[in-house]
């Protein structure tokens, strides 16, 4: 009895098996999410959902502005094995429309279709461009973001060779040549929709041009030079730190003759000067410890007073005036920083409090607008403001400060500074903006020393001589730059 | 003589055998190193984290060694195509910063992309910020753990938000600390040569100041499902008594971050893996999936979750001498400038 109960109960599960239906296969495909729409691109992510592992002979995604997607763009991404995702990409795109995406698949000969998504394509812009100076044939980066494929950049009415389009979001380019105006909107051009950027690009510009060469076949370093209605005087100082330099040789641009002027002091090197005052420095060359000349004189025309000995010993100290004041930074007879000023009213010396670095012959200095400006060590523009006897940092100099020793030259609002040792760079500061410009490379041997610098008429004449390690003979040059010329 | 003769046999059969035992080398399938992303961009403004490694087999400390991934282009980028780069960090490589001041938008939906040095590229799925949800009162009290066959129990400090939760809205929560410091307390007078064991007082130092990385591994999550629009308390942060951090002050800064759903599912699915006990009713393991993206291979596992939320924090002194409960101290004996990272002097920002 018990032997058939048990064929009895094997015979109920088996038919029980025997009568489990097959499932059917259940595949179809989603669209599952825009991952990314830009200018010109749409990247989607879909999936194909199957309960087997189906082979899928095509799938992708179709792009269209209509709705009933009458003439879609086919992104195929050919074959796929098994479920999953995928992502597809649409590139070439119209800016700023909205377009209908679905996903789709073929399989066994049919095509199956996912959910309609809406997406919009967007707008290119710009943040900004990097620099925003420079001369034809430079890099530069637009930055920004949308940046169709078929984007063009124009600087005026030239067109800019792109080098590279990154993420849609940077364009690397090539600055097309200087060609009729020296400052140059830059022009965005997608699909035939233009926009321009706020700020123009700046060509670099200025010409030099050699005008006279110093009349004595020497080499001048550690000099003085001033400059008044009679012409630019440039003397003292040494010939090849071997021997001193007597006198002054004056320059008359009108005449553009030389002419030697004698000095009644005593010659000397590492002085402070202005086009005023000159003092200090070394009495005599050679000697340890340095021998300091304290003499200190005021210039006026081709003539010099003396007036009472300076009350600290100067050495490569750096000197500006404001107004009828004289103020002298550092000196490198002392370690910490100094600051002194001399009042022409009563003739009395001062010290101020220290500057927030040692200033002295090494930096760049000058006077604007009633305040001294010096270019730190540090890159910093400091600014002393007389009346409060205070220092603030206004701004940042760009471009390299070589090995010290730099020219700043005030042309109206403008002033030039670079030219440092070791350096040809010069840059435009305009103090109203407190914006900087890259001027063109001044010609010469990169490892000169200033010897002059002047302004006259709105254009500088500059002097440089060839580093002392140099040896062989080379004149010293005078060249006037045009900062607007091109 | 039969005994010893048996005797020698038994030992040899013994010594036979056990020159046989083989050890077992345990065979680990190399795991596949995977790009693994973590990090987070917040409505807080500042310089956000998005850390890049690649995963490895797991075992002993030299079974495998997760790797930074270095030198890749990493960026975010919100709806309207505006792109943010970040930086790898000079000091820390594989980690990539935004720039200094950098803050999300609340409301605005930003995906992550990465471009790596082997050109692969991969992106993650959109996020949506969410609303910064202003942090309401925080209480914090010590608790205790009883532990089997110790005297002392555990403890640590609990801290409890307030939390005016908006009704207008689906909220996820997500609590985190950083920016945690304390004073450390040393007692240099009590000194010992090591050699000699003979005092050799020292003059210095008493307090230091010790930043550290704590509060983290757990993790502090919420969702509104059961409190829309209303009031309620949330344990937001756990911080463990080592005997140290409270004996005087200990600082943090408490994050509230208001994530999205599909985050908040995340770091649930995490919370229950790592909360893993061994118990029957523990859920059974599963693989969870971030939001990255692969655009060079769709089926490639990427790990981790690139976050963006709303932010609140509340800088938070915690003063030792309010806690009902505290491990028994444990003391230095020595400069307290010995303690790794210690520093003598408090940072600008401490004002407790």
């Amino acid at each position: 009895m018990k032997k058939f109960l048990s064929l009895g109960i094997f015979v109920v599960l088996l038919l029980g098996w025997a009568c489990t239906e097959e499932e059917d296969e259940n595949s179809f495909v989603v669209t599952e999410q825009i991952l990314h729409a830009s200018g010109d691109q749409i990247r989607v992510l879909g999936r194909v959902i199957s309960n087997s592992q189906i082979q899928v002979s095509d799938h992708g995604f179709y792009f269209s502005l209509d709705p009933s997607f009458s003439s879609p763009i086919v992104v195929s991404l050919g074959p796929k094995e098994g479920p999953g995702r995928f992502t597809g990409l649409a590139e070439g795109l119209e800016i700023h429309q909205l377009y209908y995406v679905k996903s789709f698949m073929e399989l066994n000969g049919e095509i199956l279709e996912g959910n309609v998504m809406e997406v919009n394509t967007l707008n290119s812009f710009i943040e900004s461009i990097s620099p925003l100076y420079g001369e034809g044939g430079d890099e530069i980066i637009i930055s920004g973001g949308n940046f169709a494929a078929d984007t063009r950049v124009f600087f005026g009415t030239q067109e800019a060779q792109i080098i590279d389009i990154t993420l849609e979001s940077q364009i690397t380019l090539t600055v097309p040549a200087l060609k009729d105006e020296p400052s140059v909107s830059i022009k965005l051009v997608t699909q035939g929709e233009e926009q321009v950027f706020y700020e123009n690009f700046e060509y670099q510009i200025g010409t030099y041009e050699l005008v006279t060469t110093f009349p004595e076949a020497i080499r001048l370093y550690d000099n003085v030079f001033y400059q008044n209605n009679s012409g630019l005087y440039i003397g003292l100082g040494s010939r090849r730190r071997i021997e001193s330099y007597y006198g002054f040789q004056k320059y008359d641009i009108g005449s553009d003759q030389w002419q030697k002027v004698s000095f009644p002091g005593n010659a000397r090197s590492y002085s402070f000067f202005t086009d005023h005052y000159i003092g200090g420095g070394t009495a005599e060359r050679g000697n340890n410890p340095t021998n300091i000349d304290k003499t200190f004189w005021k210039i006026d025309g081709d003539n010099f007073t003396r007036l009472a000995d300076l009350p600290f010993e100067s050495l490569e100290s750096k000197a500006f005036e404001i107004g009828e004041d004289l103020y002298v930074l550092g000196t490198k007879m002392e370690e910490d920083a100094s600051f002194r000023k001399y009042d022409a009213s009563t003739g009395s010396w001062t010290s101020l409090p220290a500057p927030p670095d040692n200033f002295n012959a090494e930096n760049a200095v000058f006077s604007y607008g009633g305040f001294g400006y010096v270019i730190g060590k540090d890159f910093n523009l400091w600014r002393f403001n007389p009346a409060s006897i205070s220092w603030d940092a206004i701004a940042t100099y760009p471009g390299s400060l070589g090995q010290g020793y730099g020219m700043a030259q005030v042309v109206g609002d403008k002033v030039y500074i670079g030219l440092y040792r070791r350096s040809n760079q010069m840059w435009e500061l305009d103090m109203e903006t407190l914006t900087w410009k890259s001027k063109n490379l001044m010609p010469g041997y990169p490892q000169s020393i200033l010897v002059g610098n002047f302004e006259k008429d709105g254009l500088l004449y500059i002097m440089r001589v060839p580093d002392i390690s140099l040896v062989t003979d080379y004149p010293m040059d005078m060249y006037v730059f045009d900062p607007n010329g091109f | 003589m039969r005994k010893i003769i048996l005797s020698l046999l038994y030992v040899g059969i013994f010594l036979g055998l056990g020159a046989c035992v083989d050890p077992y080398e345990v065979e680990i399938e190399s795991g596949a190193q995977l790009l693994t992303v973590d990090g987070m961009i917040t409505t807080d403004p500042g310089r956000h984290s998005i850390k890049l490694t690649r995963s490895d087999t797991y075992g002993s400390v030299f079974e495998g060694l997760i790797r930074p991934v270095s030198l890749a282009t990493v960026l975010v980028r919100n709806q309207d195509g505006v792109v943010t780069y970040l930086t790898e960090d000079s000091e820390v490589k594989g980690n990539y910063l935004t720039p200094e001041g950098f803050a999300a938008k609340a409301g605005d939906t930003y995906t992550l992309q990465i471009q790596l040095q082997d050109g692969k590229t991969y992106t993650s799925l959109p996020e949506t910020v969410g609303n910064p949800v202003p942090m309401g009162n925080i209480d914090y009290y010590s608790v205790e753990f009883p532990v089997e066959g110790e005297l002392e129990p555990e403890s640590g400090v609990r801290f409890v938000v307030d939390v005016e939760d908006p009704s207008d809205e689906n909220n996820f929560y997500y609590w985190r600390t950083e920016n945690a410091m304390f004073e450390v307390n040393a007692r240099p007078d009590l000194y010992m040569d090591r050699e000699t064991r003979a005092p050799a007082p020292k003059d210095c130092c008493f307090t230091c100041y010790l930043a550290e990385s704590v509060g983290n591994r757990s993790m502090f999550i919420a969702t509104d499902d059961d409190f829309n629009g209303l009031s309620t308390k949330v344990t937001a942060m756990f911080i463990p008594d080592d005997g140290l951090r409270f004996i005087t002050t200990f600082r943090m800064d408490l994050r509230q971050l208001t994530i999205s759903a599909s985050a908040y599912r995340f770091l649930r699915l995490v919370k229950q893996q790592t909360e893993l006990s061994g118990s029957v009713f523990d859920p059974p393991p599963a693989n969870i999936r971030g939001n990255m993206i692969s655009l060079d291979d769709p089926d490639e596992v990427v790990l981790g979750y690139f976050m963006v939320a709303g932010e609140t924090n509340e800088r938070m002194y915690i003063h030792g001498a309010d806690l009902d409960y505290r491990q028994p101290l444990s003391l230095i004996a020595d400069d307290c400038r010995v303690v790794v990272g210690a520093e003598e002097n408090p940072p600008s920002d401490w004002n407790p």
